[in-house]
């Protein structure tokens, strides 16, 4: 089981590339590749094809298939034998199929008919264009961007973010998306909508270890910085990222002063006061 | 006693040394430090740079003209900077990547995987002979014309090894064909793959083998397959842990040791000293120890590998080690041990892993009592009772309220890594018992607002 093999060395697969070969003086026109995986490539896959729920992805007939083809990965040693996942979430996945068909209405451009409910309990019927599936890996969810059709309204206005979970139903819908195309492109959060947290280390106790600090922030766009000793972490987060970064922070308890931004100390101090009032009421 | 040969020493030298550089400018953004870096890997200044120029070439491969006017170190930086709408791809995967092929091999190589899948399955003889009349290169004549049986064998040996072609003998002679998987499949179908594949690199552990099979299979779609690059862009993941990559390199690296039941000799820089408020200041002192490898643990919370093992030199019932994955270098195999021991090792390591939220040397078991409140019952449920079942490993619900408010109860060895978890509801969780917990969550809480108040 190499894991680091020379055989995925890229001046070798970029010879691979190739779709020329001389035979005889003369050049004979062949395909790219064939890009071929190693067998610690193909045992990890076989793994996962036997082990998780590939609804959301795969048909059942290409599940099939690969497991055929994978079948010689059987006694190859796995990593899994050795291994316990601590903390590992235990999430059930209604939301695979429709996951698997939004994916396909993305990958084709393919307008849709949506019902979905929202958080408060409200029903909407509605039209619309997805344009791309969001899986947010601490909670283990699916969502859904997608842009509610209403040619009165800003795009900006008209751009829906909805659980998977909520929603009952999606169709295909044969209408003109060329009104869409454009608006596409400037509904994803951008850079300069980023917000900064200053986010003081002072641990209570001397042998804490600030790594775990920097590594609880590493999906956030980060720096540090180093001032007489101590360590400060900037985190550049978009405004929707908010809940999670608070609920991160919360994770260090005393061992963390968040300096800014104000609104966000407030909501901190503000959780901590009632979470001590109800230990004092109780 | 077995050892790795002088080939495997030193490609774990080298990975190790461009992971931990990888890492250094992942984890510690900003305060990267040279020196640090170069005392810790025992390098020079010019292997640290050539290192890093390796790196940043090797994350920019075929988007060279990004890296623009900036440096290396920079080019680098940035590269690894994730950000789930504008730069997408986890580049640390791409440590895989740099084991470096000899030019007659890799020309030898191609040319026998192209002759192969151009012209299907051929004997030794066919092939021998395609060997010497073709070439993809015209300079690639010096380094296949000369090949002969044996040296033939040798190379179609490795890519049968690796899986890459398959071998069959009929009549006394052996034939070779490429063993293809991608090919297999139609447009939708591939698609599907890669979604699936992305979805295990991110979600999944070990992911490593994921990363080099996902830009085999884009090679293959875009490439072969004329599949256009917009049809694979359709998803985005949200919190990723993607320095959790980087250490499955020495995870793959211990499996044969644990496959084949035997010690290992590592060199290991003590957690003792590396839990000061330092950025690796104390990395150089490294112990070489030698022991039994039992069982490889990763903590989804903070996405940290750990190995459980035992000391070879310590008495049968003594605690187990707890050693941490980004720690270790140096790895060699160390003697078979005996499979009684080996036995009663891992069914001793099975116990002391039970009831532990992550990983500590707590060995008495504490029973955890919290109440969760809710503000309101949503329509779609109760999302903090959703939260606590998906998360609390094996704790369970044993009282529930007509508010929605519920009381969770865990029998768990150690109560300290399970705080962070509870913090992270913020007043949604109270813990009612044991009275220390409660009253150190209090003694925090207190110690919260004590700071801002001050600071006011």
């Amino acid at each position: 089981m190499k894991l680091v093999n020379k055989l995925n060395d890229p001046d070798f697969i970029d010879r691979l590339r190739l779709t020329n070969m001389n035979y005889e003086a003369e050049e004979i026109a062949i395909e790219a590749g064939p890009f071929v995986p190693t067998n610690t490539e193909k045992a990890w896959l076989f793994y996962f094809l036997r082990h998780e729920d590939t609804g959301a992805f795969l048909d059942a007939d290409t599940r099939e298939t690969l497991l055929r083809l994978l079948n010689d990965q059987q006694a190859s040693p796995s990593l899994h034998n050795y291994l316990t996942e601590k903390g590992k979430p235990d999430i059930e996945r209604a939301e695979a199929p429709l996951v698997k068909t939004l994916r396909s209405f993305i990958s084709a451009e393919t307008c849709m008919h949506i019902s979905y409910q929202t958080n408060n309990g409200a029903t909407y019927n509605e039209e619309g264009i997805p344009y791309w599936l969001m899986y947010n890996i601490a909670k283990k969810r699916w969502y859904l961007w997608w842009l509610r059709h209403d040619p009165e309204c800003e795009p900006l206005q008209r751009r829906r973010l909805t659980p998977v979970t909520n929603i009952s139903a999606v169709s295909s819908l044969d209408i003109d998306k060329t009104p869409y195309a454009e608006e596409l492109e400037q509904l994803l959060p951008k850079y300069e909508d980023k917000r900064v947290a200053a986010l003081l280390w002072k641990p209570l106790y001397e042998n804490m270890d600030v790594q775990r600090l920097f590594h609880a922030f590493s999906s956030f766009e980060r720096e540090i910085v180093e001032e007489n000793g101590s360590y400060q972490l900037l985190i550049h987060y978009y405004p929707e990222e908010e809940k999670y970064l608070l609920s991160k922070i919360r994770l260090f308890g005393p061992h963390v002063r968040l300096l800014s931004p104000k609104a966000l100390q407030d909501e901190l101090i503000h959780s901590a006061k009632m979470a001590l009032k109800n230990y004092t009421k109780s | 006693m077995y050892s790795l040969g002088g080939g495997e020493v030193k490609q774990q030298t080298n990975v190790k040394k461009r992971q931990e550089i990888l890492r250094s400018f992942f984890v510690y953004d900003g305060v990267h430090d040279l020196n640090e870096v170069m005392e810790m890997l025992g390098v020079s200044e010019s292997t640290y740079y050539k290192t890093v120029k390796e790196m940043t070439d090797l994350l920019y491969l075929d988007e060279m003209s990004k890296i623009g006017r900036q440096s290396n170190k920079e080019a680098l930086q940035n590269r690894i900077k994730y950000d789930p709408y504008h730069n997408m791809q986890n580049f640390l995967g791409r440590l895989y990547q740099t084991d470096k092929i000899e030019e007659t091999a890799m020309i030898r190589y191609a040319l026998i995987l192209k002759l192969l899948d151009h012209y299907g399955e051929l004997s030794t003889t066919e092939l021998l002979a395609k060997l010497g009349t073709h070439f993809l290169e015209e300079s690639d004549l010096d380094h296949t014309a000369s090949l002969d049986k044996r040296a033939l064998k040798r190379y179609v040996d490795v890519l049968v090894a690796d899986g890459l072609i398959v071998k069959s003998s009929r009549k006394g002679e052996s034939f070779y064909r490429v063993q293809t998987l991608f090919d297999h499949f139609w447009e939708d179908e591939l698609i599907d793959l890669h979604a699936f594949i992305t979805f295990c690199t991110y979600a999944e552990i070990p992911a490593a083998p994921g990363f080099l099979l996902l830009d085999k299979l884009k090679e293959h779609m875009l490439k072969r397959a004329f599949i256009p690059q917009e049809k694979l862009e359709h998803t985005i993941y949200q919190y990723p842990y993607c320095g959790r990559v980087l250490d499955e390199y020495m995870c793959y690296e211990l499996l044969p040791i644990l496959e084949e039941g035997r010690s290992v000799k590592m060199r290991y820089s003590p957690v003792s000293e590396q839990r000061k408020q330092v950025v690796q200041k104390s990395r150089r002192s490294k112990e070489l120890i030698e022991i039994i490898p039992l069982k490889i643990v990763f903590d989804y919370h903070f996405a940290r590998w750990y190995v459980l093992g035992s000391p070879v030199q310590s008495v049968p019932g003594e605690e187990l080690q707890r050693y941490r994955v980004d720690y270790i270098s140096h790895i060699s195999k160390g003697a078979a041990v005996d499979p009684d021991l080996l036995a009663q090792l891992r069914e001793q390591c099975a116990s002391e892993l039970e009831n532990s939220w992550c990983v500590n040397y707590v060995s008495e078991v504490t029973k955890v009592k919290v109440l969760f409140q809710v503000d309101k019952v949503e329509t779609h449920g109760n999302f903090i009772k959703k939260k606590v079942q998906e998360q609390g490993q094996w704790g369970q619900i044993t009282e529930e309220h007509e508010d929605g408010s519920f009381v969770w109860e865990i029998d768990v060895r150690g109560t300290a890594e399970i705080i962070p978890w509870l913090r992270s509801f913020g007043r949604g969780a109270t813990v009612l018992e044991p009275v220390e917990m409660r009253n150190q969550m209090i003694a925090d809480l207190r110690e919260v607002l004590a700071q801002y108040e001050a600071c006011e």
